[in-house]
């Protein structure tokens, strides 16, 4: 529709005017007429009733005054309401909600349920369960399935669920970790711990080993519930530590037995116990945190004598255990229900490892051959197997570390990670060999699936490397560097990365070196590193970081600081102004083989603030006490850039002043967060007061140089 | 073929010769001369944009007429990207000279870049806006985009214990 002729025409498109006549269509500019818009802003309110229903409290007939008009104007707010969404959403959740305090048009528009949405689907974030059972209860059966947050299953138009509540929920204990404000406590158990884990959100379960009375006794395990939100934070912050605190027992059990297993379902609330010739289920009550047995499996009851279970594996909703005669078995988690019987005719020395992802079972046997079985349509022979090295070209006996089974798109993919370093990889649903991974350079341990269809890699060269699922991600890795080159090619060690977790953009490595690294995925930022001698695993959830040095059980505490003590920033801030011990300073070094006061003694400060990298900076501490150490203004060290999407205004204490060494160690004998890297304490240990990282270091021993 | 240079009229009539190439980065004009094939003699009117703001869009659109086409680029990347979370980063050098300019004229680019159906640059100038009322607090936009404070004292404190201890400006 050319209502208007233009009046101007370029002269050489006169002759063409003969041409045959344009079908009638709609001018674009009549359905939003955004010129008219803009220039008479009383009119935009009006033209869109979106925009009008989200203004609360602002009816359309409250008359604008002519001085406002000008103002107005300018107010790019009047945009169409979906340019104007779109322009708010590149805002980071604290702007956003800063611009919602601009008026009330800002405000309907900054609340905006599809805006929070978007955000947190766009974060990857779990969809909390404890959350949704806290607020909403109909919601609570609904789960999106796996990876794919897929939010339509939810009808966000219901006024019933607040997008930017959940997401300020998580995003505040988020915040908590990428600013490494946190409480720690630790406490002694009477055994060794051999399995540990979280439910619930605050239930910790430990399982620790008492021993045997005798050679020829049974071991005894005891089975724990600690109530971890039972330690409550002292009114006086102005320490990290709480020193020894235990979290309040909440219901113990004993097993006896020679061969044990323990394996967890966080998701369930259930535990089971594998022994000799028993399956136990117990439930973790949701409320009380009591355990309760649900069933119990006996090899007896399937008319086999003399056999015992071995290699049980958990997944999703069933489970599946071996027993010495090969049969492969698999019973519904939540009932204890036989689901199928597959005889195999594997021998139990062959089974070196088990995993389980949905109905299937691989076992691998051998290194090299690992046959996967269909535990849904039985079948007595593996469905598939799969060689590591077909060719056979590969002498050693150790050429598969680990094998795994991820989903990417509803293909069940398994992997194998391999002593070449690289990562073999097959489709389950044709046998058929996909293109391996390989970046690594050293062999690949262990390898698992993270968040959505990330999949992470450790290897001997010290990193973690995560995948991008999906068709394309053979290629460009994400690296996390655990252990650093030079520190392996001096110690001539292998770097072991003992295990691996990760969990809404969070991945945690340990190596065996007792260091303990957590890096924010998304960004790729170490969130923080810490050191503890005899470490044996740690886990994490939302709100704990718990590891298991020896027989200690040091938990980390996330939890948002309870309003009556302040903002938590003043608390950050106050872990660096050291306070006089209430101990007297110690007569003798706790680092063996570093007299006091008497070499020169260098502090490296790692200072790493939220969600920068890790900056090293060397400061002499001179023997004659009475130094004070500089850092750079906290401010000019943040990473301002916009890819970083935590950034928020941050303002640190800018210096440390130490007066005496020894100050600083006795204020650690609280922390207790300090150990050797690398399990020669002589040459330096790390220790850690809220966000500063201390290395003191044996000038002797010094490696060199230390930073880059 | 037809012409290689297509004539729109701005709302100030005036009219403007743009080559064919830079008029399909238009959606808008785009889908008008594909309606109209053999019918591009007729000057096409753009009654919301001036004549000022076209030249804008113009330049813009010749400095990025060899980059790859928007939609390809989304079609390539697989679900799991699509989540990662928006960038508002600008890392053309050139971008960052062209959105240098009033915000009157950025607003006014911004409509027309969403009229005329111009992916790149309505990114790039939502991309700036977002830019600009970054780290400001309520009262720092107020004054940068001049607008009136109607919230009550009651809806403030509201809406700053809403968002609890994460945020810390005033």
């Amino acid at each position: 529709m050319r209502s208007k002729p233009p009046s101007k025409r370029h002269s050489s498109y006169a002759i063409d005017l003969e041409a045959p006549k344009k079908k009638e269509r709609v001018s674009p500019r009549n359905p939003i007429n955004l010129l008219d818009d803009v220039t008479h802003p009383v009119n935009a309110v009006i033209k869109y009733p979106s925009i009008l229903n989200n203004l609360r409290g602002v009816s359309a007939d409250v008359p604008l005054h002519i001085e406002d008009m000008v103002v107005v104007r300018k107010d790019f707010m009047q945009l169409p309401v979906e340019v104007a969404s779109h322009v708010l959403s590149y805002l980071t959740a604290p702007d956003l909600c800063r611009s919602g305090r601009v008026s009330q048009l800002w405000r309907s528009l900054c609340e905006d349920q599809s805006l929070w949405k978007d955000k947190y689907s766009r974060s990857k974030w779990k969809i909390d369960n404890h959350y949704l059972q806290t607020t909403i209860n109909h919601l609570l059966d609904l789960r999106p399935d796996d990876d794919t947050l897929d939010f339509a299953c939810y009808d966000p138009s219901s006024n019933q669920f607040d997008w930017k509540d959940m997401y300020r929920h998580k995003y505040s204990q988020m915040q908590n970790w990428y600013h490494n404000r946190y409480r720690e406590y630790s406490f002694h158990v009477p055994g060794r711990p051999v399995h540990v884990n979280i439910f619930h959100g605050k239930f910790m379960i430990l399982a620790y080993d008492l021993g045997a009375a005798g050679p020829t006794e049974r071991r005894v395990f005891k089975l724990k519930i600690y109530d971890l939100t039972s330690v409550t934070w002292p009114s006086h912050t102005n320490i990290a530590s709480l020193g020894e605190r235990s979290p309040s027992k909440i219901s113990t059990r004993t097993v006896v037995s020679s061969l044990i297993e323990w394996k967890s379902l966080e998701e369930e609330g259930l535990v089971l116990v594998k022994e000799d010739e028993t399956i136990r289920c117990l439930a973790v009550d949701e409320n009380s945190g009591c355990l309760v047995p649900r069933y119990e499996i006996g090899v007896r009851s399937y008319g086999v004598e003399g056999v015992h279970f071995v290699k049980m594996c958990v997944e999703g909703n069933r489970f599946h255990c071996f027993t010495t005669d090969g049969v492969l078995r698999s019973w519904e988690v939540k009932t204890g229900h036989l689901l199928n019987e597959i005889t195999t005719d594997l021998h139990l020395w062959s089974l070196s490892q088990v995993i389980a992802h949905g109905k299937w079972v691989a076992v691998l046997i051998c290194n090299n051959k690992i046959a996967v079985y269909n535990t849904v349509d039985g079948v007595s022979h593996p469905a598939r197997v799969f060689f590591a090295d077909p060719d056979q070209k590969y002498e050693s006996q150790h050429l598969v570390h680990k094998i795994l089974i991820s989903s990417h798109q509803r293909e069940d993919v398994l992997y194998a990670s391999l002593h070449t370093g690289s990562i073999s990889r097959f489709d389950l649903q044709s046998g058929n060999p996909l293109p391996s991974l390989v970046d690594h350079v050293a062999p690949t341990r262990d390898i698992i699936s993270g968040d959505s269809r990330d999949i992470f890699s450790s290897s001997e060269d010290g990193t973690v490397k995560m995948w991008e699922g999906g068709e394309d991600s053979t290629k460009n890795p994400s690296t996390f560097i655990v252990l650093h080159q030079h520190l392996l090619n001096k110690t001539n060690q292998k770097g072991q990365i003992v295990h691996m977790s990760a969990a809404d953009h969070r991945l945690m490595a340990l190596s065996h070196f007792g260091k303990i690294k957590l890096w924010d995925t998304t960004t790729g930022n170490l969130l923080f590193s810490i050191g503890y001698r005899n470490l044996t695993t740690a886990i994490f959830n939302d709100l704990f970081l718990v590891a298991v040095v020896g027989q200690e059980i040091v938990v980390r505490d996330f939890r948002p600081v309870p309003e009556n003590l302040g903002s938590p920033r003043r608390t950050t801030t106050s872990h660096f102004s050291l306070s006089p011990p209430t101990s007297p300073p110690l007569e003798t070094s706790p680092v063996p083989g570093m007299s006091p006061l008497s070499t020169p003694v260098v502090i490296d400060i790692v200072y790493s603030p939220p969600m920068s990298p890790v900056r090293e900076h060397i400061i002499d501490v001179d023997k004659e006490h009475e130094k004070v150490i500089e850092l750079e203004d906290a401010e000019d060290k943040i990473d301002r850039s916009e890819t970083n999407p935590y950034y928020a205004n941050q303002s640190h204490c800018a210096s440390v002043e130490v007066t005496e060494i020894w100050l600083a160690f006795s204020l650690l004998q609280g922390v207790r967060s300090w150990g050797s890297t690398k399990g020669r304490p002589e040459d330096y240990f790390d220790l850690q007061i809220g966000l500063f990282q201390l290395r003191l270091v044996n000038e002797d021993a010094r490696p060199r140089p230390i930073v880059g | 073929m037809a012409s290689e240079s297509i004539s729109v009229t701005t709302s100030d009539d005036q009219t403007i010769q743009l080559s064919r190439k830079h008029a399909q980065m238009s959606q808008t004009i785009n889908s008008m001369l594909e309606d109209s094939v053999g019918a591009d003699q007729e000057a096409i009117p753009l009654p919301n944009v001036s004549s000022e703001v076209l030249k804008k869009v113009i330049d813009w659109c010749t400095h990025h007429e060899n980059d790859p086409a928007p939609v390809e680029k989304v079609k390539k990347l697989n679900k799991k990207r699509e989540y990662k979370a928006k960038n508002s980063t600008i890392s053309d050098e050139w971008d960052k000279n062209f959105v240098n300019a009033e915000l009157r004229v950025i607003v006014d680019i911004l409509l027309a870049a969403n009229y005329l159906d111009v992916k790149g640059l309505f990114e790039l100038m939502c991309k700036h806006i977002a830019n600009e009322l970054k780290g400001k607090t309520p009262d720092q936009i107020r004054e940068r985009f001049g607008i009136q404070d109607d919230l009550t004292e009651e809806d403030k404190a509201a809406m700053r214990k809403a968002w609890g201890a994460t945020k810390n400006d005033s």
